[in-house]
Protein backbone atom coordinates (compact mmCIF):
# COMPACT_ATOMS: atom_id res chain seq x y z
CA UNK A 1 0.00 0.00 0.00
CA UNK A 2 2.96 2.27 0.62
CA UNK A 3 4.21 1.36 -2.70
CA UNK A 4 1.22 2.61 -4.42
CA UNK A 5 1.30 6.03 -2.74
CA UNK A 6 4.81 6.87 -3.40
CA UNK A 7 4.46 5.80 -6.97
CA UNK A 8 1.44 7.89 -6.92
CA UNK A 9 3.90 11.02 -5.54
CA UNK A 10 6.54 10.35 -7.92
CA UNK A 11 4.02 10.07 -10.83
CA UNK A 12 1.01 13.05 -10.04
CA UNK A 13 1.01 15.75 -11.66
CA UNK A 14 -1.03 19.20 -11.60
CA UNK A 15 0.73 21.50 -14.36
CA UNK A 16 1.69 20.73 -18.18
CA UNK A 17 5.63 20.83 -16.80
CA UNK A 18 5.59 17.38 -15.03
CA UNK A 19 4.13 15.55 -17.67
CA UNK A 20 6.59 13.14 -19.33
CA UNK A 21 6.09 12.55 -23.51
CA UNK A 22 7.55 9.41 -25.09
CA UNK A 23 7.75 10.36 -29.12
CA UNK A 24 7.68 8.05 -31.28
CA UNK A 25 8.62 8.39 -34.68
CA UNK A 26 10.86 7.87 -37.83
CA UNK A 27 10.68 10.95 -39.80
CA UNK A 28 13.65 13.25 -38.09
CA UNK A 29 12.03 16.46 -39.64
CA UNK A 30 8.51 15.30 -38.19
CA UNK A 31 10.09 14.35 -35.21
CA UNK A 32 11.75 17.78 -34.62
CA UNK A 33 9.03 19.48 -35.35
CA UNK A 34 6.99 17.44 -32.13
CA UNK A 35 9.69 18.12 -29.91
CA UNK A 36 10.30 21.78 -30.32
CA UNK A 37 7.13 22.18 -29.89
CA UNK A 38 6.42 20.05 -26.93
CA UNK A 39 9.20 21.62 -25.33
CA UNK A 40 8.33 24.72 -26.22
CA UNK A 41 5.15 24.19 -24.18
CA UNK A 42 7.29 22.70 -21.11
CA UNK A 43 6.80 19.20 -21.17
CA UNK A 44 9.18 16.70 -20.67
CA UNK A 45 10.08 15.00 -23.47
CA UNK A 46 12.14 12.05 -24.87
CA UNK A 47 12.46 10.43 -28.21
CA UNK A 48 12.10 6.86 -29.75
CA UNK A 49 12.90 6.45 -34.02
CA UNK A 50 10.83 3.33 -33.94
CA UNK A 51 8.43 1.23 -32.12
CA UNK A 52 10.96 -1.21 -30.92
CA UNK A 53 12.91 1.26 -29.15
CA UNK A 54 10.06 3.07 -28.02
CA UNK A 55 8.85 0.13 -26.04
CA UNK A 56 11.85 -0.57 -24.82
CA UNK A 57 12.18 2.62 -23.56
CA UNK A 58 9.07 2.40 -21.52
CA UNK A 59 10.29 -0.45 -19.72
CA UNK A 60 13.15 1.21 -18.94
CA UNK A 61 11.01 4.36 -17.87
CA UNK A 62 7.59 4.72 -17.92
CA UNK A 63 5.78 7.89 -19.80
CA UNK A 64 2.80 9.71 -19.17
CA UNK A 65 1.93 10.27 -22.77
CA UNK A 66 3.07 8.87 -25.94
CA UNK A 67 2.63 10.11 -29.04
CA UNK A 68 3.43 7.70 -32.07
CA UNK A 69 3.43 7.61 -35.83
CA UNK A 70 1.69 4.94 -37.60
CA UNK A 71 4.15 3.94 -39.94
CA UNK A 72 7.36 3.38 -38.51
CA UNK A 73 9.95 0.24 -39.29
CA UNK A 74 9.83 -2.80 -36.95
CA UNK A 75 6.85 -2.32 -34.80
CA UNK A 76 4.42 -0.22 -36.07
CA UNK A 77 2.55 2.32 -33.83
CA UNK A 78 -0.41 -0.18 -34.06
CA UNK A 79 1.71 -2.77 -32.55
CA UNK A 80 3.49 -0.30 -30.23
CA UNK A 81 -0.60 0.71 -29.34
CA UNK A 82 -1.34 -3.04 -28.56
CA UNK A 83 1.48 -3.59 -26.59
CA UNK A 84 1.67 -0.92 -24.37
CA UNK A 85 -2.18 -2.00 -23.43
CA UNK A 86 -1.39 -5.40 -23.32
CA UNK A 87 1.31 -4.73 -20.49
CA UNK A 88 0.36 -3.56 -16.87
CA UNK A 89 2.18 -0.84 -16.51
CA UNK A 90 1.86 1.49 -12.75
CA UNK A 91 -0.41 4.26 -13.94
CA UNK A 92 -2.52 4.36 -17.51
CA UNK A 93 -0.15 5.45 -20.43
CA UNK A 94 -2.14 7.87 -22.19
CA UNK A 95 -1.50 7.35 -26.25
CA UNK A 96 -2.31 10.00 -28.83
CA UNK A 97 -1.79 8.94 -32.43
CA UNK A 98 -0.58 10.81 -35.39
CA UNK A 99 -2.54 9.92 -38.69
CA UNK A 100 -2.26 11.14 -42.38
CA UNK A 101 -5.77 13.05 -44.05
CA UNK A 102 -6.02 10.04 -46.21
CA UNK A 103 -6.31 6.99 -43.92
CA UNK A 104 -9.57 6.84 -42.18
CA UNK A 105 -8.91 3.14 -41.58
CA UNK A 106 -5.74 3.77 -39.64
CA UNK A 107 -7.44 5.36 -37.54
CA UNK A 108 -10.55 3.24 -36.73
CA UNK A 109 -8.07 0.46 -35.83
CA UNK A 110 -5.50 2.40 -33.75
CA UNK A 111 -8.50 3.77 -31.52
CA UNK A 112 -9.59 0.19 -31.75
CA UNK A 113 -6.34 -0.96 -30.30
CA UNK A 114 -6.28 1.54 -27.52
CA UNK A 115 -5.28 5.10 -28.58
CA UNK A 116 -6.91 7.66 -26.70
CA UNK A 117 -6.82 10.43 -29.19
CA UNK A 118 -5.44 11.20 -32.82
CA UNK A 119 -4.08 14.17 -34.42
CA UNK A 120 -4.01 14.65 -37.96
CA UNK A 121 -0.57 15.12 -39.90
CA UNK A 122 0.37 18.12 -40.62
CA UNK A 123 -1.24 18.96 -37.12
CA UNK A 124 -1.96 22.82 -35.92
CA UNK A 125 -0.01 22.96 -32.88
CA UNK A 126 -2.86 24.79 -30.93
CA UNK A 127 -4.87 21.45 -31.54
CA UNK A 128 -1.75 19.33 -30.16
CA UNK A 129 -2.18 20.95 -27.52
CA UNK A 130 -5.46 21.66 -26.41
CA UNK A 131 -5.24 17.10 -26.66
CA UNK A 132 -2.45 16.87 -24.54
CA UNK A 133 -4.67 19.16 -22.23
CA UNK A 134 -7.04 16.43 -22.42
CA UNK A 135 -4.80 13.87 -22.04
CA UNK A 136 -3.71 15.50 -18.54
CA UNK A 137 -7.66 15.64 -17.45
CA UNK A 138 -7.70 11.83 -17.95
CA UNK A 139 -4.55 11.18 -16.79
CA UNK A 140 -5.67 13.57 -13.60
CA UNK A 141 -8.98 11.13 -13.30
CA UNK A 142 -7.14 8.54 -13.03
CA UNK A 143 -4.74 9.86 -10.21
CA UNK A 144 -7.85 10.63 -8.22
CA UNK A 145 -8.93 7.03 -8.62
CA UNK A 146 -5.99 5.84 -7.45
CA UNK A 147 -5.83 7.55 -4.34
CA UNK A 148 -9.23 7.01 -3.43
CA UNK A 149 -8.40 3.47 -3.76
CA UNK A 150 -5.55 3.32 -1.51
CA UNK A 151 -7.52 5.57 0.80
CA UNK A 152 -10.24 3.06 0.81
CA UNK A 153 -7.84 0.24 1.31
CA UNK A 154 -6.66 1.67 4.49
CA UNK A 155 -9.74 2.38 5.58
CA UNK A 156 -10.99 -1.19 5.26
CA UNK A 157 -8.07 -2.49 6.94
CA UNK A 158 -7.68 -0.15 9.83
CA UNK A 159 -9.34 0.33 12.95
CA UNK A 160 -10.82 4.50 12.76
CA UNK A 161 -10.26 4.92 16.11
CA UNK A 162 -6.33 3.51 17.15
CA UNK A 163 -5.35 3.89 13.89
CA UNK A 164 -4.27 0.20 14.30
CA UNK A 165 -4.83 -3.10 12.24
CA UNK A 166 -8.64 -4.56 12.72
CA UNK A 167 -8.89 -7.44 13.26
CA UNK A 168 -9.75 -8.94 9.53
CA UNK A 169 -6.85 -7.26 8.45
CA UNK A 170 -4.65 -8.05 11.20
CA UNK A 171 -5.74 -11.54 10.44
CA UNK A 172 -4.88 -11.44 6.85
CA UNK A 173 -1.55 -10.53 7.57
CA UNK A 174 -0.55 -12.91 10.46
CA UNK A 175 -1.67 -15.77 7.99
CA UNK A 176 1.08 -14.32 5.71
CA UNK A 177 3.64 -13.85 8.68
CA UNK A 178 3.20 -17.52 9.77
CA UNK A 179 3.13 -19.15 6.30
CA UNK A 180 6.42 -17.38 6.29
CA UNK A 181 7.89 -18.25 9.75
CA UNK A 182 7.33 -22.08 8.65
CA UNK A 183 9.28 -21.63 5.65
CA UNK A 184 11.69 -20.63 7.13
CA UNK A 185 11.12 -22.50 10.39
CA UNK A 186 11.06 -20.22 12.60
CA UNK A 187 9.21 -20.12 16.31
CA UNK A 188 5.88 -17.83 16.37
CA UNK A 189 4.08 -15.82 19.47
CA UNK A 190 0.86 -14.39 19.81
CA UNK A 191 0.58 -12.11 22.37
CA UNK A 192 -3.37 -11.19 23.47
CA UNK A 193 -4.10 -8.32 25.79
CA UNK A 194 -6.83 -6.35 27.13
CA UNK A 195 -7.86 -3.61 29.38
CA UNK A 196 -8.81 -4.68 32.97
CA UNK A 197 -11.96 -3.55 34.65
CA UNK A 198 -12.93 -2.15 30.88
CA UNK A 199 -16.50 -2.45 31.58
CA UNK A 200 -16.57 -0.79 34.92
CA UNK A 201 -13.86 2.46 33.27
CA UNK A 202 -16.81 3.01 30.90
CA UNK A 203 -19.16 3.34 33.49
CA UNK A 204 -17.34 5.62 35.69
CA UNK A 205 -15.78 8.13 33.29
CA UNK A 206 -17.81 7.32 30.24
CA UNK A 207 -17.06 6.14 26.80
CA UNK A 208 -15.58 8.93 25.31
CA UNK A 209 -12.71 8.97 27.85
CA UNK A 210 -12.77 4.96 27.26
CA UNK A 211 -12.24 6.04 23.60
CA UNK A 212 -9.21 7.64 24.97
CA UNK A 213 -7.86 5.36 26.67
CA UNK A 214 -7.90 2.88 23.53
CA UNK A 215 -5.89 5.51 21.87
CA UNK A 216 -3.62 5.89 24.36
CA UNK A 217 -2.79 1.99 24.52
CA UNK A 218 -2.08 1.93 21.32
CA UNK A 219 0.58 4.38 21.02
CA UNK A 220 2.09 2.78 24.48
CA UNK A 221 2.42 -0.53 23.36
CA UNK A 222 3.39 0.67 20.28
CA UNK A 223 6.93 1.53 21.33
CA UNK A 224 6.98 -1.46 23.57
CA UNK A 225 7.02 -4.06 20.60
CA UNK A 226 9.45 -4.24 17.28
CA UNK A 227 8.48 -2.58 13.94
CA UNK A 228 8.32 -5.87 12.36
CA UNK A 229 5.87 -7.65 15.08
CA UNK A 230 2.39 -7.14 13.91
CA UNK A 231 -0.26 -5.01 15.76
CA UNK A 232 -4.15 -4.70 15.88
CA UNK A 233 -7.35 -4.34 17.68
CA UNK A 234 -9.10 -7.56 17.70
CA UNK A 235 -11.99 -6.61 19.30
CA UNK A 236 -13.41 -3.90 22.21
CA UNK A 237 -10.58 -3.21 24.60
CA UNK A 238 -8.69 -6.35 23.01
CA UNK A 239 -5.32 -6.08 21.46
CA UNK A 240 -3.35 -8.46 19.76
CA UNK A 241 0.11 -9.14 18.82
CA UNK A 242 1.85 -11.76 16.41
CA UNK A 243 5.75 -12.29 17.28
CA UNK A 244 7.19 -14.05 14.82
CA UNK A 245 11.15 -15.49 14.38
CA UNK A 246 12.08 -14.43 18.54
CA UNK A 247 13.11 -17.04 21.06
CA UNK A 248 10.59 -17.63 24.02
CA UNK A 249 12.26 -15.68 26.46
CA UNK A 250 12.32 -13.07 24.25
CA UNK A 251 8.91 -12.83 23.13
CA UNK A 252 8.10 -13.27 27.27
CA UNK A 253 10.00 -10.19 27.67
CA UNK A 254 7.68 -8.00 25.11
CA UNK A 255 4.77 -9.56 26.77
CA UNK A 256 5.97 -8.29 30.71
CA UNK A 257 7.38 -4.96 28.61
CA UNK A 258 3.77 -4.32 27.79
CA UNK A 259 2.22 -5.15 31.10
CA UNK A 260 4.57 -2.89 32.53
CA UNK A 261 4.82 0.45 30.60
CA UNK A 262 0.54 0.06 30.62
CA UNK A 263 0.97 -0.48 34.39
CA UNK A 264 3.45 2.53 34.59
CA UNK A 265 2.69 4.77 32.81
CA UNK A 266 -0.09 7.20 33.00
CA UNK A 267 -2.47 7.86 30.78
CA UNK A 268 -3.92 11.27 30.68
CA UNK A 269 -7.15 12.01 29.71
CA UNK A 270 -9.76 14.74 29.48
CA UNK A 271 -10.52 13.53 32.91
CA UNK A 272 -7.20 13.49 34.48
CA UNK A 273 -4.19 11.03 35.19
CA UNK A 274 -6.11 7.59 35.36
CA UNK A 275 -4.37 4.16 36.31
CA UNK A 276 -5.08 1.76 33.49
CA UNK A 277 -3.53 -1.94 33.75
CA UNK A 278 -4.00 -5.09 31.27
CA UNK A 279 -3.96 -8.52 31.37
CA UNK A 280 -1.41 -10.15 28.68
CA UNK A 281 -2.05 -14.10 27.53
CA UNK A 282 0.94 -15.15 25.61
CA UNK A 283 0.75 -18.12 23.45
CA UNK A 284 4.15 -19.75 22.20
CA UNK A 285 4.50 -22.28 19.26
CA UNK A 286 8.06 -24.03 18.98
CA UNK A 287 7.36 -26.48 16.30
CA UNK A 288 5.97 -24.24 13.47
CA UNK A 289 5.22 -27.15 11.10
CA UNK A 290 2.33 -27.92 14.20
CA UNK A 291 1.18 -24.47 14.28
CA UNK A 292 -1.93 -22.50 13.18
CA UNK A 293 -3.22 -18.97 13.81
CA UNK A 294 -6.32 -20.45 14.67
CA UNK A 295 -4.20 -23.09 18.12
CA UNK A 296 -2.18 -19.90 18.88
CA UNK A 297 -5.35 -17.38 19.25
CA UNK A 298 -6.65 -20.12 21.18
CA UNK A 299 -3.62 -20.76 23.20
CA UNK A 300 -3.36 -16.94 23.72
CA UNK A 301 -7.10 -17.21 24.76
CA UNK A 302 -7.31 -19.58 27.55
CA UNK A 303 -3.50 -17.90 28.87
CA UNK A 304 -5.24 -14.39 28.92
CA UNK A 305 -7.93 -16.00 30.92
CA UNK A 306 -5.32 -17.39 32.82
CA UNK A 307 -3.60 -14.32 33.67
CA UNK A 308 -7.15 -12.65 34.59
CA UNK A 309 -7.92 -15.29 36.99
CA UNK A 310 -4.73 -14.92 39.22
CA UNK A 311 -5.66 -11.33 39.91
CA UNK A 312 -4.69 -9.09 36.51
CA UNK A 313 -2.41 -6.79 35.73
CA UNK A 314 -0.33 -9.62 35.23
CA UNK A 315 1.40 -11.98 32.13
CA UNK A 316 0.38 -15.98 31.70
CA UNK A 317 2.08 -18.07 28.94
CA UNK A 318 0.98 -21.42 27.18
CA UNK A 319 3.95 -22.70 25.34
CA UNK A 320 4.44 -25.45 23.18
CA UNK B 1 5.94 28.98 -55.48
CA UNK B 2 6.72 25.15 -55.29
CA UNK B 3 6.71 26.02 -51.16
CA UNK B 4 4.78 27.91 -48.92
CA UNK B 5 5.08 28.16 -45.20
CA UNK B 6 0.90 28.65 -44.14
CA UNK B 7 1.55 24.84 -41.86
CA UNK B 8 5.02 26.73 -40.13
CA UNK B 9 3.47 30.05 -40.08
CA UNK B 10 1.03 28.21 -37.40
CA UNK B 11 3.76 27.77 -35.18
CA UNK B 12 4.88 31.50 -34.69
CA UNK B 13 2.45 32.21 -32.11
CA UNK B 14 4.03 29.18 -29.47
CA UNK B 15 7.49 29.26 -30.84
CA UNK B 16 7.66 33.23 -30.42
CA UNK B 17 10.97 34.84 -30.89
CA UNK B 18 12.57 31.52 -31.56
CA UNK B 19 10.28 30.26 -33.86
CA UNK B 20 13.33 31.59 -37.42
CA UNK B 21 15.10 29.11 -35.40
CA UNK B 22 12.80 26.33 -35.37
CA UNK B 23 12.49 26.85 -39.36
CA UNK B 24 15.74 26.93 -39.98
CA UNK B 25 16.62 23.59 -38.13
CA UNK B 26 13.47 22.25 -40.09
CA UNK B 27 14.38 22.84 -43.40
CA UNK B 28 18.37 22.23 -42.60
CA UNK B 29 17.04 18.76 -41.31
CA UNK B 30 14.59 17.99 -44.60
CA UNK B 31 17.22 19.43 -46.72
CA UNK B 32 19.60 16.65 -45.55
CA UNK B 33 17.64 13.77 -45.32
CA UNK B 34 15.21 14.47 -48.35
CA UNK B 35 17.87 13.09 -50.68
CA UNK B 36 18.28 9.83 -48.83
CA UNK B 37 14.02 8.91 -49.05
CA UNK B 38 14.62 9.61 -52.51
CA UNK B 39 17.40 7.28 -52.56
CA UNK B 40 15.95 4.70 -50.51
CA UNK B 41 12.61 4.82 -52.64
CA UNK B 42 14.47 3.66 -55.73
CA UNK B 43 16.73 1.10 -53.89
CA UNK B 44 13.09 -0.27 -52.13
CA UNK B 45 12.10 -0.54 -55.79
CA UNK B 46 14.84 -2.40 -56.72
CA UNK B 47 14.94 -4.70 -54.16
CA UNK B 48 11.28 -5.12 -53.99
CA UNK B 49 10.75 -3.74 -50.78
CA UNK B 50 7.52 -2.80 -50.68
CA UNK B 51 7.73 -1.38 -47.05
CA UNK B 52 10.54 0.90 -47.46
CA UNK B 53 8.99 2.40 -50.22
CA UNK B 54 5.67 3.07 -48.91
CA UNK B 55 7.51 4.60 -45.56
CA UNK B 56 9.79 6.35 -47.51
CA UNK B 57 7.16 8.17 -49.58
CA UNK B 58 4.88 8.74 -46.70
CA UNK B 59 7.59 10.23 -44.75
CA UNK B 60 8.26 12.79 -48.30
CA UNK B 61 4.50 13.47 -47.95
CA UNK B 62 4.63 14.59 -44.52
CA UNK B 63 7.33 16.53 -44.85
CA UNK B 64 6.21 18.13 -48.07
CA UNK B 65 2.89 18.88 -46.91
CA UNK B 66 4.57 20.45 -43.76
CA UNK B 67 6.59 23.47 -46.09
CA UNK B 68 3.33 23.68 -48.57
CA UNK B 69 5.01 21.79 -51.10
CA UNK B 70 1.73 20.12 -52.14
CA UNK B 71 2.71 18.99 -55.73
CA UNK B 72 5.62 16.89 -53.93
CA UNK B 73 3.23 15.82 -51.19
CA UNK B 74 0.75 14.52 -53.97
CA UNK B 75 3.50 12.50 -55.92
CA UNK B 76 4.59 11.27 -52.41
CA UNK B 77 1.13 9.93 -51.76
CA UNK B 78 0.78 8.25 -55.18
CA UNK B 79 3.79 6.48 -54.37
CA UNK B 80 2.77 5.25 -51.32
CA UNK B 81 -0.61 4.13 -52.17
CA UNK B 82 1.03 2.40 -54.74
CA UNK B 83 3.24 0.46 -52.82
CA UNK B 84 0.81 0.08 -50.11
CA UNK B 85 -1.50 -1.96 -52.00
CA UNK B 86 1.73 -3.58 -53.94
CA UNK B 87 0.62 -2.06 -57.35
CA UNK B 88 3.86 -0.72 -58.49
CA UNK B 89 3.39 -0.13 -62.36
CA UNK B 90 6.55 1.96 -63.42
CA UNK B 91 7.21 4.21 -60.00
CA UNK B 92 10.37 4.20 -61.63
CA UNK B 93 9.04 7.16 -63.15
CA UNK B 94 7.46 9.02 -60.47
CA UNK B 95 10.38 8.89 -58.27
CA UNK B 96 12.09 10.84 -60.67
CA UNK B 97 9.37 13.58 -61.05
CA UNK B 98 9.42 13.07 -57.28
CA UNK B 99 13.33 13.65 -57.20
CA UNK B 100 12.89 16.75 -59.84
CA UNK B 101 10.00 18.14 -57.78
CA UNK B 102 12.19 17.63 -54.82
CA UNK B 103 15.60 19.62 -56.33
CA UNK B 104 12.65 22.86 -56.73
CA UNK B 105 11.67 22.60 -53.24
CA UNK B 106 15.43 22.23 -51.60
CA UNK B 107 16.17 25.47 -53.95
CA UNK B 108 13.31 27.33 -52.62
CA UNK B 109 13.47 25.72 -49.24
CA UNK B 110 17.38 27.60 -49.33
CA UNK B 111 16.47 30.73 -50.41
CA UNK B 112 13.58 30.90 -47.35
CA UNK B 113 16.64 29.63 -45.14
CA UNK B 114 18.87 33.14 -46.23
CA UNK B 115 16.18 34.97 -44.82
CA UNK B 116 15.66 33.61 -40.97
Amino acid sequence: MLDTLEIIESFSYTYMEKLSVLIAEDDPVQRKMLVSLLTQLGLHVRTAEDGQEAWEQLQEQPAHLVITDWLMPGMSGKELVEKIRGEKFDHYIYIILLTSKDDSGDLVSGLTAGADDYVTKPFNPKELEARISVAQRILKLEDELLNTKSELERLAAYDGLTGLLNRRAFTERAEVELNRAKRENWPAGVIFFDIDNFKQFNDTYGHAVGDEVLQHLASVVSSAIRPYDLFGRWAGDEFICLITASFEESTQTIAERIRKQVASSTIRTSNGAIPVTVSVGMAYQNELQEASLDALLLDADKALYEAKGKGRNRIAVISN
Amino acid sequence: MAINSSVLDEYKEVMGDDWGEFVADLIDTFLSNGPRLITDMRQAYSDNDLEVLERSAHSLKSNGKTFGATQLADVAFELEQMAGMGELQDPEDKINFADSLFQIVKSELEELRGTL
